[in-house]
């Protein structure tokens, strides 16, 4: 028995293994499963974190990063992945690896830094992004720099001494020897190991700087320094002896005889060549004889920058005349002692016993030598040189949603909710080791588009203030690494900041800000003084409550906007329940606002106008937001939309004539889920529907309704409402309805706003013959009885029952029809059909002309209520009789009713019934018009 | 010859079930061969892995040395108690010892039967090991042709050492043989770090299968093992015949070890054996003698507490049971969380809860198990049971409520080192429990019923049930069927809720997938489980019962 339990416990997690290997094939049975998390390992297997650095060499090839895409089930784990062309000069190309399905080949192109951001093919919304560093034996240029960063060719003219610095790319091709400065003639200009050239005479001389790279081939920059007109040699003399102005002019300066000397302080003197007025300023330091002293010392040294040197100096004997005494003396005592190096912070730099100094990490090094009993201590910062490094915001971080790009307000709010332009920015992760140079670019003109400021608290961090004329441009900020005052423009970063073109907009980042910008309500603490402003989201935000009277429109950037945490309340069921929304917008309670706002910005109009910027009038936009009422669609029950709009439509009452047309309304690259209705739109004038995702929602993805609206309104200058590039998920009924219910005046009048669809229009709301004619057969009776009964939404469910399946039966016939087959796709042995949009006429009537399909993707099909001879089919025409008896203003209730669906005569549908729709690169591609 | 005629009753003995004339006999044996042969395989393909993922490590000859001495220590834990088992405690001394054969006579037929146990058990388990290594680390035949010499020794010295270990730890064992509270504690700890090992490495063996490109051990593991390995002796010297390695060393060391062990085996055999058989014989069957006070409680806890004393007082089921579920909530906590990280890894986050409710399930599957001897246990007692003045049902209500105590201990420390180990909040937890406890009570009562309706007593001896029977295989069958019906809907749902599919029913009406539907599914399986072994068990129960006849 015991041995029976032991083998039970030890297969155990057999089983529980085998269990999860068939639970993951059930899902996939159930449904194709998408990415949802991507993991990059390098070659050793590490994790490859968000800010590490993949180092690969130029001679590579065997290479490789492994990328787990999460859940290991799903069955299309391929990526896509795009360089960052201006990331740096590197170049990596990535090649799959036949042996495996999740190992590719980095195959280095050119050394240097680069970033690409992998992707994974069937939801790009998962990706990574990987810095590689391609390093490289063979160093590719070299060149000489001034001390001030000034890259030096040819001649130079040298008054004193001044250190010169070699740039070597790529750096970590040189080998660990380091720089080695060599002069041609020394007599003219002495060069040190750290580069520090001191005219010795007058005349020219070559400077050669010489690096052997870890090829082991040598590269040399030269550049000829002009001491004819140098005042001084070493900016600082040590001696023993007595120090005088002459003694100055005789052992500091260069030409004694036309050299005038004053001095200045301490152990400072100004020389002043009396020929040419060149002057320096030196400092002669009166030492022991025998003291040891470090020439030149470096103040600031970088880590990956190549080895640095202490050079040393014994002071000498003053001249005495027992010159030859002294030299035997002093050779004695130079046998006797060498000097020893050593480094009082080994963790920040070390120095051999050559005084060869190797920094470390970034820190404040103690360096010491010692000669004999004294010594001598040198306090030198060091700062990194890191091989790339990133901003708080990557090119990654401004390709967001759908659009793949980010807008940026001119506005900022302040904790105390005041508006500002300025906007803090810096270095990812800034720990202050390194130095930047930041920059900001300038309009096409040369205009200033912004300032910057450094915010000197630490950091490399910086304060952007965005000036008017940023409005609606672009503006680059810079980062670029500096090592010793030189720019290293391959270390370099770039964000850039699109500016919305209407100066009204604010960055925001929470739902207090949100509601404060958007709503005119005063307890959200905004009120006047936000009035039409927009606002753009910087990140998720997460709702609390309902936001009513709103008055601007929102850029989203990709980003979530959250209704799941509104709490339920008896105000919240009333805002958010019938003909309500999470944002609500009621132009009969702000058009006197816009109308002053319009009013104001007609100069701004007109100057947009003439310079192609997209913002002469207002208009309500929302733009490239996630949006969604609940967690799930099940807790989506009595929250109607995400968005609900409410327009007058031009009302032409007496007391109502200043109100202007209404403004249009732009629904751009949305995607709406888990709400009852997506987006409820009343009387809308001028609708752009562009680039959205509708779905997965309860029950339509877009209602738009004109409830008792005048008929008049219909026609050439009715409602234009346009579908551009959308795609239709899940939707318990037709994805999008126009509703025109309780007509006012004739049935027989033209009741449809002018449709336009154009370009993409994929519909994904399957429904199986039997579903669509049940639906179809409720949605025509309901709308039916609530005619005959002059009542609203949920009136006369008495009648729906008693006719529903009688109905059923009619209806049934017309879906049937032939003419439909088309609208059907035959798979895994039943006929589906993608409900899109319906434009229900029956007893209402929709002018043909109304509806321009120009997309190759869906037909307008007319529902056959009627024979060929154009009468009513048979089985409606007892049902027609009884609604004409209860309800004489209808005609008929066999008006032709429209269908767009996908035409299946056309070709297979690319997403199958029952697949979800994948996030991928060509779904946004569709979306954006751009596939 | 009398050793002889002792060895063929020995194994006459052994092998009792089986006849030359019968068919039957026949196709036990090639069915019994059938399934060896699996095992083997099996156990070569795991051990090729094994030692895999050594070798991309470097260290395959450590595993090679792990391998040996985990045999070593099997074969002389298992040689002690074999000897302990044949030599000693075994039915038949009483009889051999009245046969006119000497007690050297005897120890050595019985040592030679256990020789060629021990000799048969060594090549099953160590040769696909030694197959996979030598393929694993290409030495091919040169390896095959050095095997048999290692193994040799290691048969013997085991083998010897077992027989001069035997009787010091059969005394230490007899000392401590009423500790039973201390062996109960003693034991669930060894069972559980034996268990978290395994699972350590069934952990790297299922991570090195997805990936065998890389090791999955780190530097610092790598030379943790190396340098453990290097002192292993003299284990190691078995390896290192086996790859030719230090041999002027090896040799010499496993000779003189097993001269040495030899030596003391014959010491053993003429100065130990024939006394301590006897006095085994003596003192058989009277070892427990404490007095308890006669007390006088309610009959329903007379009968509760004499179910625990007869489950408390046997290594046996102590081991079965107490043992068990003791050990079972460190063991789910450690197989939880194991296989979740695969399983996150290869479903999601929302497979968590059912990989969960997955793995309570079946450890809870095994210590229920112990409920499909219910009956049976009783042995010898059983009709005292039907004359008892207690009625049946009764009866049989003490020991379910025992066990249903215990399961809901076990189920509930489980449930509350969840939860303080923050893997859920206290209301999963509290549902994670809730299911849990209810299949088990309807397991236990399933595998009571099962143990009613066939019994299988155990004549021989004290009576105690010592090997498995269909009813326990039956019940751990059906706790496996639970466990992954209950588990693998749970997985399932609740990645359906948060992907939250949905289906479009005929009416029009989308229906989603959520998490409440898991639960409710989930709680309705256990409850539905729950009501359908309470019918089953109480249905003409004391009918069952009283056609029980031995």
């Amino acid at each position: 028995m015991k041995k029976f339990l032991i083998g039970v416990i030890c297969i155990i997690p057999i089983v529980v293994v085998l269990a999860l290997s068939v639970t993951s094939d059930i899902i996939l049975l159930t449904t194709p499963v998408n990415p949802s998390d991507m993991q990059l390992r390098n070659s050793n297997n590490e994790i490859i974190g968000d800010n590490d650095v993949l180092k690969v060499d130029i001679g590579d090839t065997g290479e490789f990063i492994i990328v787990d895409i999460f859940p290991t089930m799903t069955p299309d784990k391929s990526i896509t992945y795009e360089r960052e062309d201006d990331y740096g000069q590197g170049i990596v190309e990535l090649e799959k690896m036949e042996s495996s399905d999740n190992r590719y080949e980095l195959k280095p192109v050119r050394a240097g830094v680069t970033q690409v951001i992998i992707r994974a093919k069937a939801n790009v919304n998962v990706y990574r992004v990987l810095t590689i560093q391609v390093t490289s034996d063979s160093v590719e240029t070299t060149a000489i720099y001034d001390s001030n960063g000034v890259a030096v060719t040819g001649e130079y003219a040298l008054t004193a001494q001044e250190r010169f610095f070699m740039d070597v790319y790529p750096v970590d091709a040189m080998n660990a020897s380091g720089v080695i400065w060599r002069s041609s003639d020394s007599k003219i200009a002495k060069v040190d190991a750290n580069g520090n050239v001191t005219p010795v005479g007058e005349g020219k001389a070559g400077i050669e700087a010489v690096v052997r790279d870890k090829a082991g081939e040598t590269h040399s920059a030269m550049i000829i320094v002009d001491t004819s007109g140098a005042v001084a040699g070493a900016s600082v003399t040590y001696t023993a002896e007595n120090v005088t102005l002459s003694w100055v002019r005789e052992h500091v300066a260069i030409n004694p005889d036309a050299t005038e000397v004053k001095y200045i302080s301490g152990d400072k003197y100004l020389l002043k060549r009396t020929d040419n007025g060149a002057e320096a300023e030196v400092s002669v330091v009166r030492c022991e004889a025998g003291e040891i002293v470090i020439l030149n010392p470096p103040e600031v040294l970088y880590t990956g920058n190549g080895p640095a040197h202490l050079v040393t100096a014994v002071v000498e004997e003053p001249e005495t005349g027992d010159e030859d005494e002294d030299d035997e003396k002093d050779d004695a005592d130079d046998e006797a002692l060498e000097p020893v190096f050593s480094s009082e912070t080994p963790d920040v730099a070390s120095v051999t016993e050559n005084g060869v100094i190797s920094l470390l990490k970034p820190g404040r090094a103690l360096l010491r030598v010692t000669y004999g009993d004294s010594f001598k201590q040198v306090e030198i910062t060091v700062r990194e040189r890191p091989a790339t490094f990133n901003l708080d915001l990557q090119t990654a971080d401004a390709r967001l949603g759908i659009q793949m790009t980010r807008v940026w307000g001119y506005y900022w709010l302040t904790e105390s909710g005041e508006l500002t332009s300025s906007f803090d920015f810096g270095i990812a992760g800034d720990k202050n080791t390194f130095d930047v140079n930041w920059s900001v670019s300038k309009g096409a003109d040369g205009e200033e588009l912004a300032s910057i400021a450094r915010r000197n608290d630490g950091t490399q961090g910086i304060t952007v203030t965005f000036l008017e004329s940023a409005v609606g441009r672009s503006v680059t900020v810079t980062a670029v690494l500096v090592v010793d005052n030189r720019e290293i423009n391959s270390v370099k970063r770039s964000f850039t900041f699109n500016v919305n073109p209407k100066k009204e907009t604010v960055n925001v980042y929470n739902f207090a800000q949100m509601a404060m910008v958007l709503s005119r309500d005063a307890k959200w603490g905004g009120g006047e003084r936000f009035s039409c402003y927009d606002v753009v989201m910087q990140q998720n935000i997460y709702a609390e409550h309902v936001v009513d009277n709103i008055r601007g429109g929102v850029y989203g950037n990709g980003f979530l906007y959250d209704g799941a945490g509104v709490p339920e309340s008896e105000e919240v069921r009333r805002q958010l329940g019938f003909q309500g929304g999470l944002l609500r917008f009621n132009y009969g309670n702000v058009w006197q606002e816009i109308k002053a706002f319009n009013e104001s910005h007609a100069d701004v109009y007109a100057a947009n106008a003439a310079a192609g910027i997209p913002f002469t009038q207002f208009t309500l936009d929302f733009v490239d937001i996630s949006m969604r009422c609940a967690a799930t669609l099940d807790e989506a029950d009595g929250r109607n939309a995400v968005l609900y709009i409410e327009m007058l439509w031009g009302e032409i009452e007496p007391d109502k004539k200043d109100i202007p047309r209404d403004p249009p309304v732009n629904l751009k690259f949305l995607q709406v889920y888990n709400a009852d209705k997506g987006v409820e739109l009343g009387y809308i004038s001028d609708l752009l529907v562009e680039g959205c995702i509708f779905g997965d929602n309860a029950r339509h993805g877009i209602l738009a309704y004109y409830y008792g609206v005048d008929h008049r309104k219909f026609g050439a200058d009715g409602s234009n409402v346009t579908l551009r590039n959308n795609v239709f998920k899940m939707h318990g009924a037709p994805a999008v309805v126009f509703a025109s219910p309780a007509y006012k005046e004739s049935f027989d009048m033209n009741c449809a706003p002018n449709l336009t669809i154009e370009g993409v229009c994929d519909i994904y709301n399957w429904k199986t013959r039997d579903e669509f004619s049940d639906m179809l057969s409720l949605f025509i009776l309901k709308y039916l009885v609530e005619l005959a009964a002059n009542e609203s939404d949920g009136a006369g469910q008495g009648l729906i029952d008693m006719f529903r399946d009688s109905f059923a039966n009619i209806i049934n016939e017309v879906v049937s029809d032939e003419t439909l087959d088309s609208l059907f796709y035959s798979y895994g042995g039943k006929e589906y059909t993608s409900l899109g949009i319906m434009g229900l006429g029956a007893p209402l009537t929709w002018d043909p002309a109304t509806v321009t399909v120009k997309s190759d993707d869906v037909s307008a099909l007319v529902l056959p209520f009627r024979d060929a001879e154009g009468n009513t089919i048979g089985a409606l025409r007892g049902i027609e009789s009884a609604v004409k008896l209860i309800y004489p203003k209808i005609s008929s209730v066999s008006k032709p009713s429209y269908l767009i669906a996908n035409d299946f005569s056309r070709g297979e549908p690319e997403i199958k019934p029952g697949d979800p729709v994948p996030n991928s690169k060509e779904l946004y591609a569709k979306l954006t018009g751009q596939a | 010859m009398n050793i002889k005629t002792l060895l063929k009753l020995e194994i006459k003995n052994r092998f009792s079930n089986y006849s030359l004339n019968s068919a039957k006999s026949y196709f036990k044996l090639f069915a019994t061969l059938v399934i060896l042969a699996g095992v083997v395989y099996g156990v070569y393909w795991v051990a090729e892995l094994f030692f895999e993922m050594f070798d991309k490590a470097g260290i395959i000859y450590e595993a090679l040395v792990m391998l040996v001495s985990a045999v070593f220590l099997f074969m002389c834990i298992a040689g002690v108690s074999s000897n302990i088992k044949v030599l000693y405690y075994k039915g038949d001394n009483e009889i051999l010892m009245r046969y006119p054969v000497s007690g050297e006579e005897v120890f050595i037929s019985k040592t030679l039967f256990l020789f060629i146990n021990q000799t048969l058990v060594t090549a099953v388990i160590v040769a696909p090991f030694l197959a996979a290594y030598a393929k694993v680390s290409g030495l091919g035949v040169a390896f095959y042709a050095t095997i048999p010499v290692p193994i040799v020794f290691l048969v013997l010295i085991t083998f010897f050492l077992s027989n001069i270990l035997a009787i010091p730890i059969m005394q230490l064992t007899n000392k401590i043989r009423n500790k039973f509270a201390l062996i109960i504690i003693g034991l669930a700890v060894l069972v559980t770090v034996l268990f978290a090992v395994y699972m350590i490495l069934f952990n790297s063996m299922v991570t090195f299968m997805n990936d065998k490109e890389f090791s999955v051990f780190d530097d610092r593991i790598v030379e943790g093992i190396g340098n453990v390995c290097k002192y292993l002796i003299p284990m190691k010297y078995f390896a290192d015949i086996m790859v030719g390695e230090e041999l002027y060393i090896a040799y010499p060391v496993l000779i003189m070890l097993t001269g040495i062990t030899l030596i003391g085996t014959i010491l053993v055999i003429v100065k130990l054996y024939p006394k301590t058989l006897l006095n085994n014989v003596e003192v058989e069957g009277s070892a427990f003698r404490h007095v308890t006070r006669n007390r006088r409680r309610p009959i329903f806890f007379t009968l509760l507490h004499k179910e625990f004393l007869q489950v408390f007082r046997s290594v046996n089921y102590s081991f079965q049971y107490f043992v068990l579920a003791c050990a079972m909530p460190v063991m789910v906590y450690f197989c939880n969380n194991i296989t979740i990280q695969l399983g996150q890894n290869q479903i999601g986050e929302q497979i968590a809860l059912g990989m969960s409710l997955l793995v309570m399930l079946i450890f809870a599957t095994v210590i229920t198990s112990f409920a499909a001897t219910s009956t049976s246990r009783e042995g010898d007692n059983f009709y005292h049971t039907k004359v008892a003045p207690v009625s049946v049902h009764t009866q049989l209500a003490a020991k379910f409520v025992m066990y249903a105590i215990v399961s809901a201990l076990a189920n509930g420390i489980c449930a509350l080192v969840l939860y303080l180990t923050k893997q859920f909040d206290f209301n999963t937890s509290l549902w994670l429990f809730a299911v849990a406890e209810s299949c088990s009570i309807s397991l236990t009562l399933i595998s009571m019923r099962m143990d009613i309706n066939r019994p299988y007593f155990n004549l021989s001896g004290e009576g105690e049930v010592v090997n498995n029977n269909a009813s326990t295989t039956l019940s751990v069958a059906a706790g496996f069927v639970v466990a992954l019906t209950e588990g693998i809907l749970c997985m399932l749902l609740s990645y359906l809720a948060d992907i939250k599919l949905a289906f479009v029913l005929e009416n029009g009406y989308i229906v989603e997938f959520t998490t409440e539907i898991m639960f409710y599914v989930c709680s309705g399986i256990a409850a539905a489980l729950l009501l359908i072994a309470i019918t089953g068990y109480l249905f003409r129960l004391k009918h069952a019962y009283n056609k029980i006849a031995k």
